[in-house]
């Protein structure tokens, strides 16, 4: 679908060469000059011509963000959310967790790179990232954590299955990953 | 089934082979908690391996026979090394789910594999992590189990 929009330019007319009738008209019709309402006329119309081109790409680009956010697979999309909350929960871990955050924090940003990097596989738009978490946020737990890892664990292995091909065994990857981290905040 | 679908099959199998071989290997090097890691993942990839066998037999193929021997998971000298062998075995056996997991993936016949390759390569990931803080390992955890460098 994407050659759609995104295929060369048409060919510009061929413009007839100087002095050369082009065509239908009258090979006279040229002798006599514009008139002053001519030019008036073909003014206004170029002005709106250029409004009408103005407001078609204005529409043509919602669809075309419409169109990319139908490309990109469902799954991937939830895949991407869930692991942007990981991060910012285990970003929460108390203080006296920080290798512990660090680890599980380095592995949901790859997580999230090499999904973005999958969404990008298959749509132009822009992948977009939630704000960092703020640090006034309130610390917690390691089981809380945990059970976010469960949780995160099976709905990647969820969405890996309603995916095909290279994108299934990324988020089944992710999936064993995240029960691994539950298993380490035991 | 898939003839490609079978190998990954096999490949597994293969896999779960030279796991139970290792850790009949490196299980006598441990004691206490490993010990008894060792044992519990031994019978896990004993089971798995009866039940990845029957899977291939039920497909009409004949499973691939063990290895007569494994030169190569002889270096283990005490329980770290027996760790590291440990962190080895889950991550080949981990490698090659996932890859059974992504050539059924790729097929749509090959769907009924994709959940017993999902739960094995999970089961692996967790025992490496099991594994890892026996071995001295600073990084306890593998981003893309089946994927990665450790892999």
């Amino acid at each position: 679908m994407d050659e759609l929009f995104s295929g060369p330019p048409a060919e510009p007319p061929a413009q007839p060469r100087s002095g050369e009738p082009d065509g239908d008209e009258p090979p006279t019709a040229h002798k006599k000059g514009p008139s002053r309402r001519t030019v008036v006329v073909c003014a206004v119309l170029s002005v709106l011509a250029g409004a009408g081109t103005g407001v078609a790409a204005a529409v043509a680009r919602p669809q075309r963000a419409v169109r990319d956010r139908a490309t990109v697979p469902a799954p991937l999309r939830t895949a991407l959310a869930r692991e942007y909350r990981l991060l910012a929960l285990t970003d929460r871990l108390a203080a006296e967790e920080s290798t512990l955050a660090r680890q599980l924090h380095n592995d949901h940003r790859a997580h999230a790179r090499a999904v973005e990097a999958a969404i990008r596989e298959v749509s132009a738009a822009p992948v977009t990232s939630p704000t960092s978490v703020s640090h006034a946020a309130p610390t917690v737990t390691r089981a809380q954590v945990r059970a976010a890892e469960r949780s995160a664990a099976a709905a990647a292995a969820t969405d890996a299955a309603r995916l095909r091909g290279k994108q299934a065994a990324l988020l089944a990857s992710i999936a064993a990953c995240e029960a691994g981290h539950a298993e380490l905040l035991r | 089934m898939n003839p490609r679908v079978i190998l990954a099959w096999q490949a597994a199998l293969a896999a779960e082979h030279r796991a139970c071989y290792g850790y009949g290997v490196l299980g006598p090097r441990c004691t206490g908690a490993a010990f008894d890691l060792a044992r519990a993942c031994a019978e896990a990839h004993q089971g798995l391996r009866l039940r990845t066998a029957a899977a291939i037999a039920a497909a009409g193929a004949d499973p691939v026979p063990p290895e007569p021997d494994y030169p190569d998971l002889y270096s283990v000298t005490d329980q770290r090394s027996a760790g590291r062998l440990a962190v080895t075995l889950e991550d080949g056996c981990a490698e090659a789910w996932r890859y059974l997991y992504a050539t059924a993936a790729a097929t749509a016949s090959g769907r009924p594999a994709r959940d017993p390759a999902q739960r094995a390569l999970t089961a692996s990931a967790v025992r490496g992590v099991q594994w890892r803080p026996m071995t001295g390992a600073v990084r306890l955890t593998e981003p893309f189990p089946g994927i990665g460098p450790g892999s």
